[in-house]
């Protein structure tokens, strides 16, 4: 990350001095510096598309790029790759030709961040619409899948000139929930705070241009991680939380949560809380939440760690104490008589445990698994600047790890695949996608690098 | 900085000095204490690797190539060490092998080193397990040539998700292939800690310790806690894990936001047995009963799983055996169940006496009257525990022995002693800053009064003689009273319902007043509230004769607030526990949360004027005694070097988060008592 910010500065600075020669369009099936990775949901109407998105931090190209693959049809050039050797000794796989399962690619401007998918429903939409934040225009770019491929969901098909505007500079994470976008940027330079942008999925400037995300400040941060979970249903409205980490190395550990419903979201968060006191830490990276629990899994910077964190709710009692005669005893176990109500039921945010990570944790993913007794467990799988560490959440133990997948892995998708799950990676260097199968699930051991995906970037 | 070491190594050569290397630590996540050598083997799991330092010369071994520190590689990922008598235990956390380094080589090589095969490739077991927890020990009786009498019990996940198991591990020897002696299958466990019970000689009897699992797991249909098993060494060197399972469940009581409490049963993330204390009687004791608990307590850190909708919960507990009870606690009287800082990773149980230098607790003086708290030093402890923390801290416990086997019989014990936490504050529950009168307008005040049972927190309060209410002051003009309904501004975002409740009576003395202020030259004494309506935006008022509230209070008046009743016109808040409510001018009060008395108000026996308000700020005289330092990050490991004579303990934390390990004086946490080495 701190190579991709150096080059993208000193590129920009470049670009500053002198006419940007613009070059070639980038192939639709060769990555170039990608940063983001998706699945579209799974729908009846669509077929599965994997989502990478190709930064062009070095200009190189006329634009970044959103690249959409069929999903099945990838695993396919995979398996027959894999079936191409057999016996202990064959090579990893690399997968030069992507063509046969590409569905296609959009221009989506230069500097691009992370990319997140989400279902439409509403009649006249498309299926599936993706939101790319992209920093060398400060404006989140959607991209619309259907049947027919994958466009710019702009009218006029100029995504390349970038989409709604962002209030902050730096947009490069993305998440959704209940058709909500969020965004949050990950530096915090010129500006003097910080915030996360919200926009429906489905509001109409997306396809007519000229839209704004509305912003929600957070103070004195950058957001190092966004994540969306703890989804219920009150009152007979479906709701959720969304939670974003902090990058500020004076509110080093801040974990900020917003509640929102479809269309709904708050001017402010519900509650925050700085967690460096317990876990130290500062620069943290990505967020996940457990799909089962009230947990957060952070990948904790300095000291390099996973933490768990526990984000169950607590009512919020303006008191909770009271005031009795002198020899009035209250009995063990009873509370205060005529304590006032609770004012809500914030989360707490305390760690509940805090396990050594290998070199530079960088980006956390949950696998779902379900036990004997039908019971779920979290497998976190944490991307670090040189491997996979896979961790049992409950015992929060480091229960397997892949070395080879390569350096610099920027997202994690993960599929179903059989008994276990397989997982795309876009290694950010080299510009290509690594493929790990981990074939069972409580035997994280047995993870292995299957496959690379693309043609590498030449090194300069 | 490593690039420094071979210049200065040149520049410091005419003197015959030589610098050690820099240990080049990278992700020390373990630690293992070779006791007959003195020497701690770091596990550093980014590089696949083993450091060794010597705890005699204070400096990591160097490798042949001097400039360098040794090297010992061993398998991927190196993420738990148990050290025995000769040999070092690695587990990979990569595929749950397990991996050996053998203390002893040849005279010059360079050592310790990893038992490796032909090709140079380590020589492993496969546990089959995902490995969670491991511990080595030493049986009393050898199976091998040359004494050896190493184990390593090796705590983890089953492949098919079911639960754990242990399996015990004997290192390869004299051309033996290292194996799996037995396992023990925990079903529907989660074993995340492991500890092992002292062993003592006994004579010509089996070598029978408890071996103690940390459960974690925390589900409906599961009650979680500590399963104590036993591994059983013959005299002729065979060795079996043995069952039946006993469960300790640790249940332990939780504050709840109300300040109510209930008791929950708390998973377990670590565990540590107190030590034995060694003596003839139970030498006796041992060689009649094997088996028996030597031990008479655990040390649990509790996993905070179990702690959703609380306010307060324990993350660290003391239990008796083999009752599995929880220890008493000195200070409170209470159960040795606590919340100590952060989240706790580790926890380890040193043998005493030991005198932590700087360490109180509070203790009634006995010479004073009436009893006084007084902060005391402890004296030798029993044993010490330490509990490290994920922000770095390590927190001292007073961890006693418990209940001690004395024999003859199993059940033949001393009785229980009591449990500790080691105190850094020179202070005792009470004030830390008198009461003021913060609106200058005269000197008498109220008395806090703090009996021997009080336990205040450590907050700031404030006293309000016929102030308005929090939150409802200036909350309209005179337009907002219709007749006797008094109702709120549209634009107000006030309520009278929350987050303070307006308290509503048909007794004009206890119910809260609706009253016009800022009427100068006027005192009001306003109208009481008979009830609250419209969802807290309106209050009906009654207008009681008694009342003094002259024409000019509905005249003039620019606007109203709420005050505490007539009969109970003193409010208190507290920065910590919120309002608590009104209180008498009459009699004194006790405040409280729940049954927690945290101190007494007297009001001034003098009257005092409307809007007098005062402030004073209350201690919980506590602070944790713990050993932090900045620059030593995330404490993953702990072990300990006992040195006699005199009898004292290093322990050596592997700190990964800073790259670096520390030598800790555990009777001396000031900056003298700690060195740390990266």
């Amino acid at each position: 990350m701190m190579r991709l910010r150096t080059l993208g500065l000193a590129l920009l600075l470049v670009a500053c001095a002198q006419p940007l020669e613009k070059g070639d369009p980038l192939p639709a099936a060769r990555f170039h510096f990608p940063t983001g990775v998706a699945l579209t949901p799974e729908r009846p109407d669509l077929p599965q598309r994997l989502l990478v998105v190709s930064s062009n931090v070095d200009l190189r190209y006329r634009s970044g790029l959103v690249h959409a693959f069929d999903r099945e049809a990838l695993d396919a050039l995979i398996d027959e790759a894999v079936a191409a050797c057999e016996g202990e000794d064959c090579p990893i796989p690399h997968v030069m030709d992507l063509a046969p399962a590409l569905v296609g690619g959009v221009e989506i401007g230069d500097l691009a961040g992370e990319i997140a998918a989400v279902a439409l429903e509403r009649e006249g939409l498309p299926p599936v619409r993706a939101f790319v934040p992209v920093r060398g225009t400060g404006s989140v770019v959607a991209v619309d899948l259907d049947d027919e491929g994958i466009r710019c969901t702009r009218r006029d098909g100029r995504c390349i000139d970038g989409g709604a505007t962002f209030p902050r500079e730096d947009p490069f994470l993305v998440t959704t929930g209940l058709g909500m976008v969020f965004v949050g940027h990950a530096t915090l330079f010129r500006r003097s705070t910080g915030a996360v942008g919200v926009a429906p999925a489905d509001a109409p400037f997306w396809e007519t241009g000229g839209g704004v995300l509305s912003a929600v400040t957070l103070g004195r941060t950058a957001i190092g991680g966004l994540a969306v979970g703890n989804c219920r249903t009150e009152g007979g409205r479906e709701r959720c939380t969304l939670f974003a980490s902090s990058r500020s190395a004076a509110d080093a550990q801040r974990i900020f949560a917003f509640d929102f419903a479809q269309n709904a979201f708050p001017l402010t968060p519900i509650f925050s809380r700085n967690l460096a006191p317990a876990q130290d830490g500062m620069d943290s990276r990505g967020l996940a939440i457990s799909p089962s629990r009230p947990r957060a899994y952070l990948a904790q910077r300095g000291p390099d760690a996973l933490a768990i964190v526990d984000v169950s709710r607590m009512p919020d009692l303006p008191s909770d104490g009271c005031v009795v005669p002198e020899d009035v005893e209250i009995p063990d176990g009873e509370a205060c008589p005529d304590l006032p109500g609770p004012t809500g039921e914030p989360p707490r945010f305390a760690t509940v445990a805090l396990s050594p990570a290998p070199l530079r944790p960088l980006v956390p993913a949950v696998i779902e698994r379900t036990t004997p007794e039908g019971e779920s467990r979290d497998l976190v799988v944490l991307a670090t600047e040189r491997e996979l560490a896979f961790y049992d959440a409950e015992t929060a133990a480091l229960v397997g790890n892949v070395e080879n997948v390569g350096r610099g892995v920027s997202g994690i998708a993960i599929a179903p695949r059989g008994e276990g799950v397989r997982l795309y990676l876009p290694l950010f260097g080299r510009s290509i996608l690594t493929v790990v199968d981990v074939p069972d699930l409580f035997r994280p051991q047995t993870a292995r690098v299957v496959a690379r995906l693309g043609p590498p970037r030449e090194e300069d | 900085m490593r690039r420094l070491v071979p210049l200065l190594l040149l520049l410091c050569a005419c003197d015959e000095q030589v610098i050690p290397p820099f240990g080049d630590l990278h992700n020390p996540v373990a630690v293992a204490v070779h006791v007959p050598t003195r020497r701690v083997l770091v596990a550093s799991e980014d590089r696949d690797e083993l450091r060794v330092f010597d705890l005699g010369d204070e400096a990591f071994l160097p490798a042949p190539a001097v400039s360098f520190p040794l090297s010992v590689p061993t398998v991927p990922t190196p993420r738990l060490l148990g050290a025995g008598q000769r040999f070092v235990f690695v587990v990979s956390a990569a595929d749950g092998s397990v991996a050996f380094v053998d203390t002893e080589v040849p005279p010059g090589a360079f050592g310790p080193r990893s038992v490796d095969d032909a090709e140079g490739r380590p020589i492993t077991v496969a546990t089959g397990l995902a490995p969670t927890a491991a511990v080595a020990f030493t049986s009393l009786h050898p199976y091998g040539p040359g004494e050896l009498r190493d184990h390593f019990l090796v705590a983890g996940l089953l492949p098919d998700g079911s639960g754990g198991r242990i399996v015990a591990v004997r290192p390869p020897f004299d051309g033996a292939e290292p194996e799996i002696l037995s396992s023990l299958d925990l079903p529907g466990i989660l074993p995340a800690g492991i500890a092992i019970e002292d062993g003592y000689f006994a004579g010509d009897v089996p070598d029978c310790r408890a071996v103690a699992i940390a459960d974690v797991r925390q589900s409906p249909a599961h009650r979680p806690g500590v399963w104590l098993g036993r591994v059983r060494v013959r005299t002729d060197g065979s060795l079996a894990l043995e069952g039946p399972l006993e469960r300790i469940e640790v249940e332990v009581e939780v504050v709840l936001p109300d300040g109510s409490t209930e008791r929950r049963v708390a998973p377990v993330r670590a565990v540590a047995f107190a030590p034995v204390h060694f003596d003839q009687k139970l030498r006796a004791a041992v060689a009649d009963a094997p088996c028996a608990l030597r031990t008479g307590r655990l040390f649990a850190v509790l996993d905070r799983s179990y702690c959703e909708g609380t306010a307060s919960c324990p993350n660290f507990a003391a239990i008796d055996l083999p009752s599995g009870a929880l220890a008493r606690d000195e200070t409170t009287g209470g159960e040795a169940a606590y919340e100590l800082p952060a989240a706790p990773i580790g926890v380890l149980a040193l043998d005493g006496p030991i005198t932590v230098r700087g360490a109180r607790i509070d203790r009634v003086d006995p010479e004073s009257d009436p009893p006084q708290l007084r902060p005391m030093e402890p004296g030798p402890l029993r044993s010490l525990v330490l509990v490290s923390s994920s922000d770095g801290g390590i927190t001292y416990v007073a961890g006693g022995l418990g209940t001690r086997l004395v024999g003859p019989g199993p059940g033949a014990r001393t009785g229980s002693d009591a449990v500790f936490l080691l105190d850094d504050d020179r202070a005792v529950p009470g004030l830390a800053r008198e009461v003021l009168r913060l609106d200058r307008r005269g000197t008498s005040l109220p008395r806090i009064l703090f009996p021997l049972d009080a336990r205040p927190r450590t907050e700031t309060w404030t006293a309000g003689f016929e102030i308005p209410l929090p939150g409802l002051a200036n909350l309209g003009g005179l337009p907002s009273l219709q007749g006797d309904v008094f109702r709120l501004p549209s634009g107000s975002r006030r309520n009278f319902l929350s987050p303070i409740p307006v308290r509503a009576s048909a007794d004009p003395e206890e119910a809260d007043r609706l009253v016009p202020v800022g009427v100068l030259g006027v005192e009001c004494d306003g109208f009481p509230v008979v009830a609250v309506e419209e969802e807290g935006r309106a209050l009906r008022i009654a207008r009681p004769s008694d009342f003094s509230n002259p024409p000019e209070c509905l005249e003039r008046a620019p606007g109203f607030s709420v005050l505490p009743p007539r009969g109970r016109p003193w409010t208190l808040e507290g920065s910590a526990t919120g309002f608590v409510g009104r209180l008498p001018a009459d009699e004194t009060s006790a405040v409280r949360v729940g049954s927690r008395l945290l101190f007494l108000f007297a009001p001034p026996q003098e009257a005092v004027e409307r809007g007098a308000t005062f402030e004073w700020r209350t201690t919980s005289g506590f602070t944790f005694f713990r050993q932090v330092r900045s620059r030593l990050q995330l404490p993953a490991a702990m072990a300990a070097l006992p040195v006699r004579p005199p009898k004292r303990w290093m322990v050596v934390v592997a700190y990964s988060g800073s790259d670096a390990i520390a030598v800790i004086d555990p009777t001396s946490p000031s900056d003298d008592g700690v060195e740390s080495f990266r």
